[in-house]
């Protein structure tokens, strides 16, 4: 009875659950190991590359693809020399097939569509796709979107992009730019590249040379693709952030109706994105991932959502957990951060109806 | 032989339960381990299936050995855009491949919003422009659900962003033919046909029918633009609005000159020109002569020009009565009219003509000897006989007196009333004098149009006018 009771008492069942415990986590290693394995050596080099991918765009997973594959192996991550060639011919926007019709008199002023014939101020849209789902904002005045910032920019911390908003009487909003986020320690204030604002450079410098600018032009129209500051300015850009996503050659994913083949080398992770129609409507576009049900998109997932919709440019903004969509003061989507909304420098932001940017 | 049975159980049962759980554990691990790489196992295959069911596979295949050639081949095999029959689709086509597929990577991306998963759809891309959309349709069954893909169609596509289709405007004249590329627009084209004109010349502003454009607007154009007018001269467009508008002579851009005799009525597209149009009144070789031929009286040629004129300008010269008239044009495209040389007036003065001009010609020489017969030959009271009779051309004595012409000519005898006519003389006279201390010589070559007037029925050299 002595030894009955001795193993059954409760330091050997803990003893015992334990042991079961870490061989269990032991096993899942293993397996996981297994299934990494699977992915990096696997019979599919489709899925190698989409899954080596999107660990290289996620901060805190860029060893992954390091497990089994050599760096030789990962050479397929590099930009390639014929991308490259690709990104130096990339075309600007031709604002000619841009065409912002101007307001017809007594348009409502609701939200909503009035009547089937008008075109709503805004009208909110559920996107699904087979990996991802995700929301598409399509503003009809391109000239009610600014670009937002937190205070201080660059000094101080970022804002969430719910109080972005608030902070512009705004209705809506995406996130914007990348933001220095060292070892996921940053507190979201200090931008990575450019940042204009009422058509002045608010963050970087008029010499310096930005990639993956995303602007818009006093008329509104979507501006994409590698300016500096001052060539900016000059061409009318009053808003602008930029986003370079590590190895990618530009953010603009689409230019006059063509997509940019060369800067959509991606894999599957939450996005945002900006477009505009050929009537000049903007698409705000925010794709989740990284989660159950919706593991996310590539850029050329981003892509077709965006021409679905009309999109004759688009430009690629910061993803990830940064992106954000909020709309009537609440974030409509399902964040990829854990520690939920993040604090950002800069977002697009869209003033309610009657305001304007100009 | 039987082995003893311990003498404590305790212990054993301890160590038996001890390896019972070590026996569950590496079961639990055996078991979880052979289910988990049986599920991985299944997950590989699942991959494979998953890889073999790309349809990208099948584009990989039908793009393997093709070269640019085949490419710009398959791009012409079937019209991608509606043209009018003012291009050709070889020729735009040709001009897209050039400009943005040659010399290019030939890639391919899923199209997206046209390719589903039961029928995949792929565009063929050079660098970043379309060159053509396969379709996919399914094979055979590779597992898991896929399929492994074969092209059923492979179609010349391009965005209908990369080739943005143009607008022109073209404006003429009714009676203008206009041809774009070499083809004649066509009234389908037409869109006004009587657009106003706000800068019309004086000239064209008396017109009984006021010149007015015809507006003939062509979309859908892709490529290079030549717009002709029937003389095959081409016409540049000047931007309005938004869009290109051809006119031919860009705009306005008819002109005349026209010279006539004096007393000649001249009309310009059926409307007579007047003092608006008149340039130049010329020389007229019977100013001063009034009072001997009446008010009035010309022997000028006058010079009418306009120019920036919409319509064609079709010039009518009716002649003074009693003189036909002689058009000759220039170089320049301007018409001269002259009255034609009346070959029995000639011949009827000709002796008297040639009488003056000799008896001017030696007294111009220095033979003073002939100023008086000069004078006999000229109207009293014209600039002439002053001009005679005041002169001192040949108040130095010459002993002797020689002319010699190198040419002679009377011509372009033309009555210019009752009383009156002109012609010229063209010469070149080699002139000597000789005075006792020394001999002069000299050269002349000028033309003159002289004008004859019969006073008390006596006929009278009254002008000499030098031709410049």
């Amino acid at each position: 009875m002595t030894q009955a009771r001795k193993w059954n008492s409760p330091i050997r069942r803990v003893g015992r659950f334990f042991t079961v415990f870490f061989l269990t986590l032991l096993l899942i290693l293993v397996l996981l190991l297994g299934v990494i394995y699977v992915f990096e050596k696997g019979p599919s080099p489709t899925i190698t590359e989409l899954f080596c991918r999107s660990m290289k765009e996620t901060s805190a997973l860029k060893w992954i693809p390091g497990i089994f594959l050599s760096d030789e192996e990962l050479s397929f991550l590099e930009v390639s020399a014929e991308n490259i060639a690709l990104g130096d011919a990339q075309e600007s926007v031709n604002l000619n097939l841009i065409h912002i019709a101007a307001p017809a008199e007594g348009e409502s002023e609701s939200t909503t569509p009035g009547t089937a014939e008008e075109t709503p101020y805004l009208q909110l849209i559920e996107i699904k796709g087979s990996t991802y789902k995700g929301k598409l904002l399509i503003v009809r005045d391109p000239k009610s979107v600014i670009v937002g910032t937190s205070d201080n920019l660059g000094k101080a911390a970022g804002l969430q992009l719910t109080d972005m908003v608030a902070k512009y009487d705004g209705i809506a909003g995406i996130n914007g730019g990348g933001f220095n986020d060292e070892n996921g320690r940053g507190n979201g204030g200090i931008p990575t590249g450019l940042v204009i604002q009422n058509g002045k450079i608010v963050y970087g410098s008029a010499g310096a040379s930005y990639s993956s600018v995303v602007g818009l032009d006093r008329d509104g129209r979507l501006l994409l693709g590698r300016y500096t500051g001052q060539q900016a300015l000059d061409a009318g850009i009053q808003y602008a952030v930029n986003f370079n996503m590590e190895g990618a050659i530009d953010g603009a994913l689409v230019i006059n109706g063509q997509i940019q083949t060369q800067n959509l080398d991606s894999g599957i992770n939450p996005r945002t994105a900006i477009g505009q129609r050929a009537d000049g409507a903007l698409l705000l576009l925010v794709l989740d991932g990284r989660q159950v049900g919706t593991l996310g998109a590539t850029l050329e997932d981003v892509c077709d959502v965006m021409l679905e919709y009309g999109a004759v440019n688009v430009g690629n903004l910061d993803g990830g957990s940064s992106s954000v969509m909020v709309y009537e003061g609440e974030i409509i989507n399902s964040c990829a951060s854990v520690t939920g909304p993040r604090y950002i420098p800069d977002g697009f932001i869209v003033l309610k109806e009657g305001s304007s940017n100009g | 032989m039987a082995e003893p049975r311990s003498s404590n159980p305790a212990p054993r049962k301890r160590k038996n339960r001890r390896k019972a759980f070590r026996r569950g554990l590496v079961i639990y691990a055996v078991t979880f381990l052979l289910v988990g790489f049986a599920g991985l196992f299944v997950f590989s295959r699942y991959l494979a299936a998953y890889e073999q069911g790309r349809g990208a596979h099948a584009v990989t295949a039908w793009m393997e050995g093709k070269t640019e050639d085949d490419y710009r081949a398959l791009m012409l095999s079937q019209p991608i855009l509606t043209l009018t029959e003012f291009e050709n689709n070889e020729d735009i086509i040709n001009a897209y491949f050039d400009a943005s597929c040659t010399g290019k990577s030939f890639t391919y991306r899923e199209a997206a919003g046209t390719s589903t998963a039961d029928r995949p759809v792929y565009t063929i891309k050079a660098g970043a422009a379309d060159v053509a959309r396969i379709t996919l349709k399914k094979g055979r069954s590779v597992g898991f659900g896929f399929y492994a893909w074969e092209v059923e169609s492979a179609v010349p596509y391009i965005s209908p962003y990369a080739l943005s289709s143009a607008t022109i405007a073209l404006e003429a004249m009714a009676d203008e033919p206009l041809y774009l590329n070499g083809v004649a627009v066509g009234e389908s084209y037409l869109t006004d046909s009587a657009v106003a004109l706000s800068s019309l010349t004086a000239l064209e502003e008396r017109y009984a029918e006021k010149p007015s454009l015809r507006r003939y607007e062509i979309s859908g154009l892709y490529g290079e633009l030549t717009v002709t007018d029937a003389s095959g001269n081409e016409i540049s467009a000047t931007e309005e609005n938004g869009i290109p508008v051809y006119r031919p002579g860009g705009s306005g851009g008819y002109s005349f000159s026209v010279t006539v005799p004096a007393g000649s009525t001249v009309t310009v597209c059926g409307t007579a020109l007047s003092a608006a149009e008149l340039t130049d009144s010329g020389l007229n070789p019977l100013k001063g002569l009034e009072r001997f031929l009446g008010d009035g009286c010309s022997a000028a040629q006058l010079t009418y020009s306009a120019s920036g004129l919409y319509r064609e300008p079709v010039i009518e010269v009716t002649p003074p009565a009693g003189v036909t008239l002689e058009k000759t044009e220039n170089k320049d495209g301007s018409l001269v009219y002259t009255p034609v040389n009346d070959a029995a007036l000639k011949e009827e003065h000709l002796e008297l003509v040639r009488a003056f001009f000799d008896d001017n010609m030696a007294y111009a020489a220095g033979d003073n000897s002939h100023l008086q017969s000069v004078l006999q030959k000229t109207l009293y009271g014209t600039e002439l006989y002053n001009y005679f009779s005041n002169s001192t051309a040949a108040m130095i004595w010459a002993s002797d007196t020689q002319i010699s012409y190198d040419y002679l000519f009377y011509d372009n005898f033309v009555s210019r009333g009752e009383n009156c006519f002109t012609c010229t003389v063209s010469y070149k006279a080699n002139l000597s004098a000789q005075s006792w201390y020394s001999t002069n010589k000299s050269q002349l070559e000028d033309s003159y149009i002289l004008a004859f007037v019969r006073y008390q029925n006596v006929w009278y050299a009254a002008s000499m006018s030098l031709i410049e």
